[in-house]
């Protein structure tokens, strides 16, 4: 009897602790807590294993216990770029960790609060040991209890005790009890880096924002629990933790070889040929478009969707401004939503939702530049990671961009990019204590390596992103006239000839010739008809 | 002395109207598809053109057949005796009420001025807006097999002709007008007969 009292109470206590829990979480992110969670991932019950029914305290303490039993699995991870955070190309290494940077925080190294979206733990400095097994971070991957978060003022480390983060408390971490329920990431585990990537919820990507958590049909065919229910790897498909994907030293797709399965695909995205074959659409009109066009042209009508704004453009040139000496924001509505209009940390903004792509020639490769290339200041804007191919490429076909753009900080007498140190204690250079740009620019070259003259300035530039998540309803793929019409979508592809879009200026002046000319022409001949008609009969009554 | 003869063969009004008829829906649809007018949308004016660019390729083959085999061709031999007088009545005679110089036979259909007219616009104009008009259509395909790689000049051409298509049209209408009557022309293009002589 006892037991059957103890076990109604423990019910009861939990049902009226559940309200509360749910209040507590914030209403943009999805409660999990309440939420059951199964500490079984296909065959095996990590809660059974002794190696994790222990407190830990800190967290490679987890990684070295997830290491007793899945011996290869760091190893594997130190193989990927989501660990070196960098690849080779043509004998330059990019990536976030070398020489490439981006026209939003331009650059992550010496900010150590971007090693937070770092899959391992402690990514402070140069000091950071790439190899070693313990630095990895198999959590955040793998977490299926949604209560895993890392810090952004410990590099890359989970909360260790509850940490007031500006309004909100975030609670320290149950390592014990996210051990023990951990299996296949789902899309919460990869949302919460490439969701928020540039600084927040859907600045940086443009069709990858939270929404993707739930969304619902209209916004995301494959991913919308309403009907197929897709997670992130069922195209991005995975193999010893290396996961399929453009980088910069990897398409990706490689469409132009079309109809592939995946075996043949290599490590490159499962596209939507796989699964859809180049020729879907039961019409020939339609159907060869597929040779120069990407299916998200047609079928991402507009990106941002959903209920988030994407960042369109990033101003550096304004920051800085202090209001008695303190940084202040300015708040503005962009499409039905407010954001940030200006931030004395940040510079100038605009946002946008439902936003119409701009469309460029792509093969699945984007040509990145880095700190180590001289720019022309005179061709501003710079491209900095653009798209190549055009309409004689058989590679490249029509895709679908988020063009950013942005106005970032360079050297006026080396002629290349500058990162700057943002983030940091006072004494450190770091843009967002001292604003202070000569400061916040030399301490970022330096941790950088990248070499800075003194001078500076800021130069418009241009950063490319592929649209491609986010596939609307069939009904709502664009109208033929989208592009074939005036004005066209693809305004700016001038290496072909476009029905409905182009004509030539000699044949259209010829028709308005030909036509206008003839009719002008028809009209004075009836005319005079009429008139020498009507006095060849008055004057032949004058006659009779 | 007058006498009616059949001067358009029953064959012959049916291509004609056939013609007539595919060539304005054929003039609209690739306005639509050309972005001067917007009236019934791209993509049904792309199938539509497609379908009576095809049934006007098909007429086609069957008009040249009888044509030739009917030995109808003699008719567009380029002729130009009498072509001053020809020219002379529309710029001059018609306002004086002078009768049109060309006497019509059934052997002898056009005058000088139409001769060498149909002759281009039949014989030239035609076959080159149907070619045209095939490798549009076809430019997928061929641009596979690597035979051509740019469509814009083809376009260029398919969009001249049209043009020179309506502006053949208008003066084709308004030509209609030059019968004994207004309106014996258009009659006899519908029922074939003409009265002839004098």
């Amino acid at each position: 009897m006892n037991k059957l009292r103890n076990t109604i109470l423990i019910i009861l206590s939990a049902v009226s602790v559940m309200p509360i829990v749910s209040i507590a979480s914030p209403p943009a992110a999805p409660s999990m807590e309440d939420r059951e969670v199964s500490s079984v991932a296909g065959t095996a019950d990590h809660s059974q294993f002794e190696v994790l029914q222990q407190e830990f305290d800190y967290a490679p303490d987890v990684t070295e216990a997830c290491l007793e039993c899945h011996t290869e699995a760091a190893k594997q991870v130190h193989k990927t770029f989501h660990w070196t955070w960098k690849k080779e190309v043509d004998g330059v290494e990019m990536g976030k960790s070398k020489n490439a940077f981006n026209n939003y925080c331009v650059s992550a190294l010496g900010n150590e609060s971007c090693t937070q979206c770092h899959v391992g733990y402690g990514w402070r400095n140069k000091e950071f040991e790439l190899d070693a097994e313990e630095n990895v971070d198999c959590l955040v991957c793998h977490d299926k209890t949604g209560t895993y978060k890392k810090s952004a003022a410990m590099s890359g480390h989970p909360y260790y005790e509850d940490t007031k983060v500006g309004a909100r408390i975030e609670k320290a971490v149950d390592l014990s009890f996210v051990a023990q329920h951990v299996g296949d990431p789902g899309r919460e585990n990869c949302l919460a880096c490439h969701a928020v990537g540039g600084g927040g919820n859907g600045v940086k990507h443009g069709d990858t924002d939270l929404s993707l958590l739930n969304p619902e049909f209209a916004l995301d065919v494959h991913m919308s629990p309403d009907k197929l229910n897709f997670t992130c790897q069922n195209c991005h498909s995975a193999d010893d933790h290396q996961i399929s994907g453009r980088y910069y030293d990897r398409k990706s797709f490689i469409d132009y070889e079309l109809d592939m399965g995946r075996s043949d695909r290599d490590g490159s995205n499962v596209s939507c040929e796989s699964c859809h074959s180049s020729t879907p659409h039961n019409d020939r009109d339609i159907d060869n478009h597929t040779a120069k066009v990407a299916c998200a042209s047609c079928h991402i009508p507009e990106m941002a969707r959903g209920p988030y704004l994407t960042k369109l453009s990033w101003d550096w040139s304004t920051a800085g401004d202090l209001k008695n000496g303190k940084p202040y924001s300015i708040d503005e509505e962009f499409d039905g939503v407010t954001h940030h209009a200006y931030m004395s940390k940040k510079g100038t903004f605009t946002w946008g939702r439902n936003v119409v792509p701009e469309y460029r020639w792509y093969k699945g490769e984007l040509k990145q530049i880095t700190f180590l290339d001289n720019i022309d200041p005179s061709k501003a804007p710079i491209d900095i990671n653009p798209p190549t191919g055009g309409y004689q490429d058989p590679k490249a076909r029509i895709w679908p961009f988020k063009i950013h753009r942005g106005r970032q900080p360079y050297d006026t007498e080396l002629n290349h990019f500058l990162p700057i140190k943002l983030y940091g204690r006072k004494g450190t250079g770091a843009f967002w204590t001292e604003f202070d740009w000569p400061k916040a620019l030399t301490a970022g070259a330096r941790l950088n390596d990248v070499e800075f003259s003194g001078q500076y300035d800021f130069i418009e530039t241009n950063g490319y992103w592929p649209i491609k998540h986010m596939v609307a309803p069939k009904e709502q793929a664009l109208e033929c006239e989208a592009c074939h019409g005036r004005p066209s979508r693809l305004q700016g592809l001038n290496d072909f000839y476009l029905v409905g879009r182009d004509r030539y200026n000699l044949v259209e002046w010829f028709g308005v010739l030909a036509i206008w000319g003839t009719l002008g022409g028809m009209l004075l001949h009836v005319g005079y008809r009429v008139v020498s008609a009507y006095r060849r009969k008055s004057s032949s009554q004058v006659q009779s | 002395m007058k006498k009616t003869t059949t001067l358009y063969k029953r064959f012959e009004r049916f291509w004609h109207w056939g013609q007539a008829l595919l060539v304005v829906a054929l003039i609209f649809t690739g306005l639509e598809l050309h972005g001067i007018t917007s009236i019934i949308g791209f993509e049904t004016s792309s199938h539509l053109h497609h379908i009576g660019g095809f049934v006007w390729t098909g007429l086609v083959v069957l008009i040249f057949t009888w044509i030739l085999t009917t030995g109808e061709w003699k008719q567009f031999i380029p002729d130009m005796d009498g072509i001053d007088g020809v020219l002379r009545y529309y710029l001059y005679g018609v306002f004086i009420g002078e009768a049109h110089p060309h006497h019509m036979t059934a052997e002898n259909k056009f005058n000088p001025l139409q001769r060498m007219t149909y002759l281009l616009v039949l014989f030239g104009l035609v076959p080159l807006q149907i070619i045209t008009g095939l490798v549009f259509f076809f430019f997928p395909e061929i641009r596979a097999a690597g035979v051509i790689e740019h469509i814009g000049f083809v376009a260029a051409v398919h969009t001249f002709c049209a043009y020179a298509v309506i502006a053949f049209l208008i003066v084709h209408l308004y030509m209609i007008t030059f019968g004994a009557k207004l309106s014996s022309h258009l009659k006899s293009m519908l029922t074939g007969k003409e009265t002839l002589g004098k």
